[in-house]
């Protein structure tokens, strides 16, 4: 009828059991005492209000009695129900909890159709994402008599059998054949092949719609750029649940470029343009690899405007014409104006301190924004170790409007703090080792209560304790601390480290061989039980204590570029020996003040998972000349005390490898590696006996005895590659070492790297100069497995095999494992 | 134990009943393990308002500010005219304040602290809560303000290292006067910009070293005049002297010319 203006007398509402009437009625928007329109807005208003809530299922608003002016309202309102179980049938356990993370539906919640649908629809990609082509899913709703208002689910899965591939034939190919076509379908794989082996036979949607892309892009890359699919037909075999994978190809010509032409460009001429695009004329055609040329390449031309600061320039590739198979091509360039970085602002440091992070970042404010100079600095960033390097985002965010630009570095912390404990009771004593390093410690904050928590940290400095014992034999204590940034304006590095290690010949009567300690004493010459002073109850008061202190002092250059750095060391160790007949000299005190010089170029990406880069280093060590203080003495008949008293050698080092990805998404790299040293003396009777080279095994440090250097050869015994001296120590006073590896990534995640690796070594150590051969290696070759977690830090397991025979230990090659802790490699 | 018993019980009006009885003695991690539930359960019935404004201050009272900072908000989103909602939105503000942390690392925190009160005092404007609102935002944009002198100041101590570092601290110092105009670091901000550019000036090349010591004059005249008493007057009459000095040079120059 007409509309008729009533008063609201009375509002009841009806039908919900559970709901509070007076909540329900404020929904509606409806109050007693309003005036409202019979048929009119309000009254649609609030029902539509109910539909929107979500909470019914049914809404009605009638009129109860109408007296006068006056209005009785009824609101009928009917309850969703609720869930209060869901049942799964046809999964496993864990299937189960995979679906139900994927669904979503928390008890007590309501049930609408739209979720079940929803659930249905989410569980069959869930599995046909998987190979399960056929999945079935149904779900039922079942009145829970327990409760009022309340459903339980039934869902039933039902995968079906995986579907597999059982034929991939291809129509109207010549130029690539069947074969080739196949091994572009990387996913989609035949099975029953012998070829297909380790590949997937599954048929899954998605990777085969990938795989059609991909053969159209094989085709492009060869210059057929019309190629397309005609037809693809998937047909599928019931019986043995298999599909027939049917491809019709038109491969269309073969294009060529023509010319190319540059519009648009004012700054750069050219001829300069097109020498960095690397295309000539009569080259195949290649979209892919004209838009890598163009953009994305290292090297691109676009880079020559983006680091410029044009950043809101661009290059368009217009084909201006066909010629036959040859296809002109028009450069049209939009070089826009130069934009200036404004803010830079750094996000996601929850741990680290904001100026550890901004002092490495290269864009800086006022500065013209540059892509090469932001790349750069994530991978800066990467190597500060706090961030995870896989997840480096930097925001490029352009104000046209006054030609600025700010830059959001967005990281995400990751934990780089590492624990080493291990212990063990043995032979009647305890043995064991607890190891920490903080990587972003505080100093500064030491003695700020607060900042406890449980460790000061956000200053990125490094603080590494270890203690290593194993009761009276061998004690162990040593701290260091390093602050990269000495003072806060320059990256110049400070570290300081104190260690002292007490060893006693209490030892192999009761020590077990199980718990040898590293590499270094294990290996020991005649070590093992045929001392007779080892079974001396006064054993205990042989010892060899030694102390060390050293003060080091970093660099990081700008010439000649700046990727290198300057490090420079001044230690000193004292060596006080008691009756200690396993070494060269037995009593007396032995100092080494030495001072170190070494020049490195590190430009890897990542200091985990390296894949492009390189590391080199060339270092000298040096003492004064203390015997040319003296130069009428003697020494060849002076005693074993008088001559080491002041030590005194000099040592170079050379280190070098090389990182190269050697396929096209970066994953398998290649490592080249070449490490060589020489200990020089300044007296032929003064030789060090100290800080020796001991080549062979896992290049585990162990103790560092006598101040010696390890360095691990795989795939032979620890020390195994080592000369001796006519006293029976070790004698390496020249070493060589190659290696190449090949590396694949498992795993790249903040919470583990695990990659897998392959190896080819050759080395050998000399006591000689006049021995010296860098042709005469010790080869070994083997495979292995590192796992970096965050906590623990790198470790790892290699088994390699030795070729060559050591000259010193009989049998030290052949099969061997190699366990490694820390960062060695 | 009579806890452990109440769990294993599906009954949930019990469950409610309890859960405030333990609300009530301050036992708020048993009060919020049940009401942690019931909030799901209870969506859309006439407890779910109670249920959610205890459950948040459950967990305000076990420090968790993020979760509880959350439940805040999803009681203003649902209750809106409730007669928790004034209070529900100054707490959930006020969670982001205690969650905002040390001026060296990330402030979206305090971003959000910000917003959430200014969104109070413009829901809220009668509110007795405002005062206090006003204040905590008010140390809420003295920490930005401080983090960004500490950028520009880092820019400056950085010198020459990979370039000119002087002029990123002027374009910070200044942005960040511009973000926070009436900041309690103004005078260190604004000092930060004269000695850089003076640093800037004497260090220039030749042919930008006039511009830059005119500009450096400009810049002095402009922080006496707002600070003609401050605490870096002395150092900054020394760097307008040498300037002036070096000005004076380029006069001279001229006039023999």
């Amino acid at each position: 009828g007409t509309p008729r203006k009533y008063v609201i007398a009375d509002i009841e509402v009806t039908g919900v059991q559970n709901l509070d009437p007076k909540i329900l009625v404020n929904i509606s928007g409806l109050k007693v005492g309003q005036q409202i329109t019979v048929p009119g807005d309000e009254v649609s208003e609030a029902i539509r209000r109910y539909w929107q809530h979500g909470l019914f299922s049914d809404a009605k608003i009638k009129a109860k009695k109408i007296e006068g002016r006056e209005i009785y309202l009824e609101i009928y309102l009917q309850e969703r129900p609720r869930l209060s179980e869901m049942y799964f049938h046809g999964l496993k356990k864990n299937e189960i909890e995979t679906v139900e993370q994927k669904v979503a539906m928390m008890k007590g919640s309501q049930v609408t159709p739209f979720m079940v649908t929803r659930a249905e629809k989410y569980i069959t990609d869930h599995f046909v994402n998987k190979g399960f082509y056929n999945t079935e899913v149904n779900i039922v709703q079942k009145d829970d008599p327990s409760k009022p208002n309340h459903v339980t689910l039934d869902i039933n899965v039902d995968k079906k059998d995986k579907v597999k591939v059982s034929s991939l034939t291809f129509e109207g190919n010549e130029v690539l054949s069947d074969g080739k076509l196949n091994r572009t379908m990387k996913k989609t794989n035949e099975k029953g092949k012998v070829l297909n082996f380790f590949r997937t036979k599954k048929f899954v949607v998605e990777k085969y719609e990938e795989d059609l892309t991909a053969v159209i892009g094989k085709y492009n890359e060869l210059g057929y750029r019309d190629a397309r699919i005609v037809s693809e037909e998937v047909s599928k075999n019931i019986e043995d649940n298999t599909v027939d994978v049917k491809l019709v190809l038109e491969e269309g010509n073969k294009y060529y470029f023509g010319d190319i032409t540059w519009v648009g460009n004012t700054i750069y001429p050219s001829e300069l343009l097109a020498y960095d695009l690397r295309i000539k004329k009569g080259d195949v055609f290649n979209q892919t690899y004209l838009d890598e040329r163009l953009i994305t390449d290292e090297d691109a031309v676009h880079n020559r405007y983006m680091d410029n600061g044009y950043l809101f320039s661009n290059i368009t590739p217009v084909e201006t014409g066909v010629r036959g198979d040859t296809i002109d091509i028009e450069m049209r360039i939009y070089e826009g104006q130069q934009a200036t970085i404004n803010k830079v602002i750094i996000r996601g440091n929850t741990k680290t301190h904001e100026h550890v992070v901004r002092r490495e970042i290269r864009t800086k404010p006022g500065q013209l924004f540059s892509k090469s100079e932001l790349i750069r600095t994530v991978r800066e960033l990467a190597q500060l170790g706090h961030f995870d390097p896989e997840n480096i985002s930097p925001d490029v965010q352009p104000n046209p409007d006054n030609g600025t630009v700010d830059l959001v570095y967005q990281l995400e912390e990751k934990a780089n703090d590492q624990i080493e404990l291990s212990g063990g009771w043995g032979a009647g004593m305890f043995v064991g080792s607890l190891g920490l390093k903080f990587t972003n410690f505080s100093m500064r904050n030491f003695f700020n209560k607060e900042a406890w928590r449980p460790l000061p940290t956000g200053d990125g400095q490094t603080l590494a304790l270890r203690a290593q014992t194993n009761g009276k034999f061998y004690q162990s204590y040593s701290l260091s601390f390093t602050e990269p940034w000495l003072g806060g304006k320059k990256p110049n590095s400070l570290s300081f480290s104190i260690y002292h290690s007490i060893q006693t010949g209490v030892s192999s009567s009761y020590y077990d061989p199980r718990y040898s300690y590293g590499g270094g004493y294990g290996g020991y010459p005649g070590y093992g039980g045929s001392y007779p002073g080892m079974q001396d109850p006064d054993a205990i008061d042989q010892h060899m204590k030694i102390t060390g202190i050293s003060l080091g002092f970093g660099k990081r250059l700008r010439w000649p570029d700046d990727f290198f750095s300057l490090y420079t060391e001044a230690s000193y160790q004292r060596y006080d020996l008691l009756d200690w007949n396993y070494f060269i000299m037995q009593n007396g005190i032995s100092n080494n003040l030495n001072f170190k010089v070494m020049l490195s170029r590190r430009s890897i990406d990542n200091p985990i998972y390296t894949r492009q880069g390189s590391d080199f280093s060339v270092g000298v060590e040096f003492t004064p000349p203390w015997s040319m203080f003296q130069p009428d003495k003697d020494w060849s008949k002076a005693s074993e005390e008088e001559k080491y008293q002041r030590i005194e050698y000099h040592k170079w080092t050379f280190k070098g490898a090389v990182y190269k990805p050697i396929d096209n998404a970066s994953k398998l790299v290649v490592m080249g590696k070449m490490e060589m040293g020489f200990l020089g003396y300044y007296n032929k009777y003064l030789q060090s006996p100290f800080e020796k080279f001991v080549l062979g095994g896992d290049g585990m440090a162990g103790f560092s005895m006598y101040g010696s250097e390890t360095i691990g050869l795989r795939g032979y015994e620890n020390s195994s590659l080592t000369p001796y001296n006519t006293q029976g120590s070790y004698d390496g006073n020249i070493y060589n070492k190659l290696t190449m590896e090949v590396r694949y990534p498992l795993a790249l995640q903040p919470s583990a790297t695990v990659f897998a690796l392959a190896f080819l070594e050759a080395g050998n150590a000399w006591s000689q100069y006049e021995d010296y051969n860098p042709f005469e290696l010790k080869r070994s070759a083997g495979v292995g497995l590192r796992i970096f977690l965050p906590i623990f830090g790198l470790m790892g397991i290699d088994w390699g095999y030795g070729f060559d025979e050591s000259l010193y230990r009989r049998n030290a090659g052949g099969s061997q494992f190699h366990f490694v802790i820390g960062q060695s490699f | 134990s009579k806890y452990q018993k109440l769990l294993k019980s599906q009954d949930y009006e019990l469950w409610y009943a309890e859960a405030m009885k333990y609300y009530e003695q301050e036992d708020y991690t048993r009060a919020a393990t049940l009401l942690g539930q019931l909030v799901n359960i209870y969506r859309g019935t006439d407890k779910a308002e109670e249920a959610n404004y205890v459950y948040a201050n459950c967990l305000y009272g076990l420090n968790d500010f993020l979760t509880a900072g959350h439940y805040y908000r999803e009681y203003v989103k649902n209750f809106p005219a409730g007669d928790y909602a004034e209070e529900c939105q100054y707490m959930s503000a006020y969670c982001y304040y205690m969650r905002s942390p040390k001026p060296r690392l990330d402030q979206t925190t305090t971003e959000e602290a910000i917003q959430e009160f200014q969104l109070f005092i413009n829901m809220y404007p009668n509110s007795a809560r405002v005062d206090e609102s006003t204040r905590l935002m008010d140390e809420l944009r003295d920490k930005l303000v401080y983090k960004s002198y500490l950028n520009a100041k880092l820019y400056y101590n950085l010198g020459d290292y990979l370039g000119n570092n002087y002029q990123s601290a002027v374009i910070a110092a200044q942005n960040s006067l511009k973000d926070f105009p009436d900041t309690k670091y103004r005078e260190e901000l604004s000092f930060l910009i004269l000695e850089s550019k003076y640093i800037q000036a004497v260090n220039s090349v030749e042919e930008k070293k006039e511009e830059r010591v005119r500009d450096t004059i400009d810049e002095y005249y402009s922080f006496v005049n707002e600070f003609p008493e401050g605490k870096y007057k002395k150092k900054a009459d020394r760097i307008f002297e040498d300037t002036d000095k070096m000005l004076k040079g380029y006069n001279n120059e001229v006039a023999v010319n």
